[in-house]
């Protein structure tokens, strides 16, 4: 390809690395994908984009086979498959680097990368040597600094995504390479050392790449051409050069209002009382000589590095973390230790886990059960039985106010999409009626248009009769909604920005630790 | 959803009783004498005991607990409340053998409960360690069998109801009645929803503030209850106390459970369903029985019975969750 244009000086002809056509999906009656028609150029870097549950999900998983189309046609370098599956998928170089991945943490980095595709000596032994020295190599292209024996345990969560990047690339050597929201748990230096990388290996090596991820800006740094999906179907597909963020944004959500909000409209008389007080915290080898107030009406943001402690403090607040603990912690003026959630809640504080899968849904268990969650006792009569239409009134409002798109309240939780399912955990905590709100990602998974909404929701609705403690790494969404910033690094609040101070490059050095004393 | 489907998702989940079904008509079809008031009423009669731990093992798994320790606690509860009327303490009422014994049940419970919730220990292994215990406990104080049961203990396994020509033993109505309870508490109570929620998933009960380590004690207690109230059943339908009773129960206690749809990844499945799967292998052996089968193969068939069933439930997962792989 690249000869060739050497030779005639004409640009080469793009050839198709992947074509979709006329693909659909539908799940016993709902359509979730329909008429989809994309052609994937080699050698460019494809994004798609789209609000949750439009189907970007379904389509990834069509095209590396973990699902089969319920129609239309797929055509990888010009064969069309029938029954692709993931193994037939690889054998074919076309390789997904998944949202979640599980990692199996004992392993070493080197282990790891060649999982699967261990090469090996004489009686099928794994050749030690050669994983070693070609991991070397491999961490080397993308500039990560770290020994092929490291335990992947002892590896930093974005340096786990990375790795899994590199293992797509060149242990199972990906001519087209499909990335959902990698991004997405990226500081900056990460993220540009992986854009560097993905224009390398497009460029100069004709590979092809499909970026997923939600963030906008992003989409029109990094795509040569995006192809947006709405309810389902495809929108359109553009090449960037032709595109504004402005133009973006409205064909994402069909051209509803999204004019970015910023700062707050809240006066100081409808800041209430100190409900939140914390002074000198430390929790070993987690934060140190935490302090700072929370006064019903304020929303306080946290942000940092992944490690830098924000979390932890947080956890430690909501009753999960109470060991190893130093300091104090005052709720409504009086003076509490957190031992339990349960004991927190009772204080009219709660936490919002940023593991939501994990530690926040209960899987196999209805829309309605997941959305009281720990509350029912709220709707029992004194002997203990619930009434289920006040069960279901609560229900009905609270998707009615969050705009969860759901079915039924009794369907099965999992048919709902990743930010749907957030919103309801969101909604679990607002029916709690809670005088502290900590929340730990909150907008995770969930779509601009819906995340502007949320965070709305959060500055109108909540801060009413509460404090909000909102911890984020996306800086934009803080310097959205919050009255002030404080930045952790290294597990001490090193800095608080007010609101006239709000700048994302700033906040962003500041949590890299840039410019600090 | 469509009708059509939510109808299929509501016999699917209660499919036990499809096949209750299907077995009855099936037998009473080709066996002479399997159709009639007196085998029905037998077949429910006999499955009291084994239903009353079903029943306490129904709660343990809904938590994903494990109670292994109720076939013993089966028969030492009981026992233990009738030695304390009859050997230990004569002058107290007879009746009390029955309290007695729901309460030595309820302490089992309790401390199987303390042993996996505070000495985090494997439920699977502490009630293992229980079973054993208590057995070995019970052949020391009762190395013969009592054959002289107290009249209320009689009275509950063996008294009967005259309706017309039939004869219906009280036992009946009483577990039924308790599984028809317990699954409304565990449908209709903050307990029962706080159960299922920990079963599905601690961590997030545990943040959600519900208080996980008092209901993994409760369904233990529960456990022992329901055993020690079974143990009394079959104590007083055969009216005696032998230390042997419900040894080896306990696998056909999980197949009951299983088979009920009960399952054992915890928060899933219908306690009246745990009926269903009780019955459907007192049906089973019975036709067997009938059948002129040798009565020793009857436990590997109710074991196969049980492996189609898993079969059967994990089929139809897989198509309801609309994978290509499992």
């Amino acid at each position: 390809m690249i000869s060739e244009s050497l030779a005639t000086g004409k640009p080469p002809a793009k050839s198709v690395a992947y074509r979709v056509s006329g693909i659909g999906k539908q799940y016993s009656g709902t359509v979730v994908l329909a008429g989809i028609d994309i052609d994937f150029v080699e050698g460019e870097i494809h994004g798609i984009i789209g609000k949750n549950g439009a189907g970007k999900s379904t389509l990834v998983n069509i095209m590396h086979g973990s699902e089969a189309p319920s129609t239309g046609i797929l055509s990888i370098f010009g064969t069309e498959i029938d029954h692709l599956t993931p193994a037939r998928a690889h054998d074919m170089q076309v390789v997904l680097v998944p949202q979640k991945t599980n990692y199996a943490l004992d392993l070493t980095v080197a282990e790891s990368l060649f999982l699967g595709s261990y090469p090996r000596r004489t009686f099928g032994l794994i050749n030690r040597k050669e994983i070693i020295e070609r991991s070397r190599e491999y961490l080397g292209k993308i500039g990560l600094d770290l020994d092929p024996d490291t335990k992947m345990a002892d590896v930093s969560l974005e340096d786990r995504r990375l790795i899994e990047v590199i293992k797509a690339l060149w242990c199972f050597n990906a001519r087209v390479l499909i990335l959902d929201e990698t991004t997405a748990a990226l500081s900056i230096r990460p993220r540009q050392k992986l854009f560097e990388l993905l224009r390398k290996i497009t460029r100069d090596e004709g590979r092809t790449v499909l970026f997923i991820s939600h963030r906008l800006e992003e989409m029109m740094d990094i795509c040569d051409r995006i192809s947006v999906l709405r309810d389902g179907a495809l929108i359109e597909t553009a090449d960037t050069a032709e595109l504004t963020i402005e133009r973006l944004a409205e064909l994402i959500t069909g051209g509803r209002d999204l004019a970015v909000k910023t700062a707050q409209d809240v006066s100081d008389d409808q800041i209430g009382k100190t409900v939140l007080k914390v002074s000198n915290l430390s929790q070993q080898g987690r934060f140190t000589d935490v302090g700072f107030e929370a006064r019903i009406g304020e929303i306080v943001g946290l942000t940092g590095m992944v490690g830098s402690g924000y979390s932890a403090l947080l956890r430690h607040l909501g009753g999960l973390a109470p060991q190893g603990s130093d300091g104090m912690v005052e709720i409504d003026g009086r003076i509490v230790t957190p031992t339990t959630p349960q004991a927190m809640k009772k204080l009219g504080l709660a936490y919002l886990t940023n593991k939501r899968e994990d530690e926040a849904l209960f899987h196999g268990l209805s829309i309605s059960h997941n959305m009281i969650g720990g509350s029912f006792a709220k709707y029992a009569s004194a002997a203990g039985v619930l009434d289920r239409a006040q069960v279901s009134q609560t229900v009905s409002e609270l998707q009615h106010q969050l705009e969860i798109k759901m079915g039924g309240e009794s369907d099965p939780i999992d048919s709902l999409s990743g930010g749907n399912k957030q919103k309801v955990v969101v909604a679990r905590l607002l029916n709690a009626n809670l005088e502290v709100y900590l929340l730990d990602e909150v907008a995770e998974g969930i779509d601009i248009g819906a995340r502007r909404a949320l965070l709305d929701f959060i500055r109108t609705n909540i801060r009413r009769e509460a404090a909000v403690v909102m911890a984020s790494n996306v800086v934009s969404d803080l310097m959205e909604v919050c009255d002030r910033i404080m930045v952790m690094y290294h597990g001490e609040i090193i800095r608080t920005f007010t609101p006239d101070e709000f700048d994302e490059h700033e906040i962003y050095s500041s949590l890299q630790g840039i410019g600090c004393a | 959803m469509s009708g059509s489907t939510k109808l299929g998702r509501t016999v699917a989940d209660n499919f036990i009783w499809v096949l209750v079904v299907v077995f009855l008509i099936g037998a009473s079809l080709t066996l002479p004498r399997f159709f009639s008031s007196v085998n029905f009423i037998n077949m429910l009669y006999h499955s009291a005991a084994i239903s009353m731990m079903i029943l306490g093992m129904s709660f343990c798994l809904l938590a994903n607990k494990m109670d292994l320790s109720i076939e013993s606690t089966f028969a030492f509860a009981p026992a233990v409340g009738v030695l304390v009327v009859t050997q230990w303490a004569p002058g107290i009422p007879p009746s009390l053998s029955v309290l007695i014994a729901l309460l030595v049940g309820a302490f089992i419970g309790l401390i199987n409960g303390i042993l996996v919730v505070k000495l985090k220990i494997n439920s699977f292994l502490a009630t293992l360690a229980m079973l054993i215990i208590l057995r070995g406990l019970l052949v020391y104080i009762l190395p013969q069998g009592i054959w002289d049961v107290p009249e209320l203990i009689n009275f509950l396994g063996s008294a009967k109801v005259e309706m017309g020509a039939i004869k219906i033993p009280i036992a009946i109505p009483i577990y039924v009645l308790l599984f028809i309870f317990a699954g409304f508490v565990v449908g209709n109570t903050s307990f029962g929803k706080n159960l299922i929620a920990v079963g599905s998933n601690p961590v997030a009960a545990f943040i959600a503030g519900i208080n996980i380590e008092r209901i993994y004690i409760l369904v233990f207690v529960i456990s022992g209850v329901c055993a020690a109230f079974g143990g009394i059943l079959l104590g007083g339908r055969i009216g005696s106390m032998l230390n042997g009773m419900g040894e080896g129960d306990i696998l056909l206690v999980f197949a009951g459970t299983v088979l009920g749809g009960i399952s054992l990844d915890g928060g899933k499945g219908k306690v009246t369903n745990a009926l269903g799967g009780a019955l459907l292998l007192t049906i089973i052996s019975t036709i067997l029985n009938f059948s002129g089968v040798s009565p020793f193969i009857i436990k590997a068939i109710q074991g196969f019975i049980l492996l189609a069933a898993m079969i059967m439930s994990n089929f139809s997962n897989v198509i309801s969750k609309g994978a290509t792989q499992p």
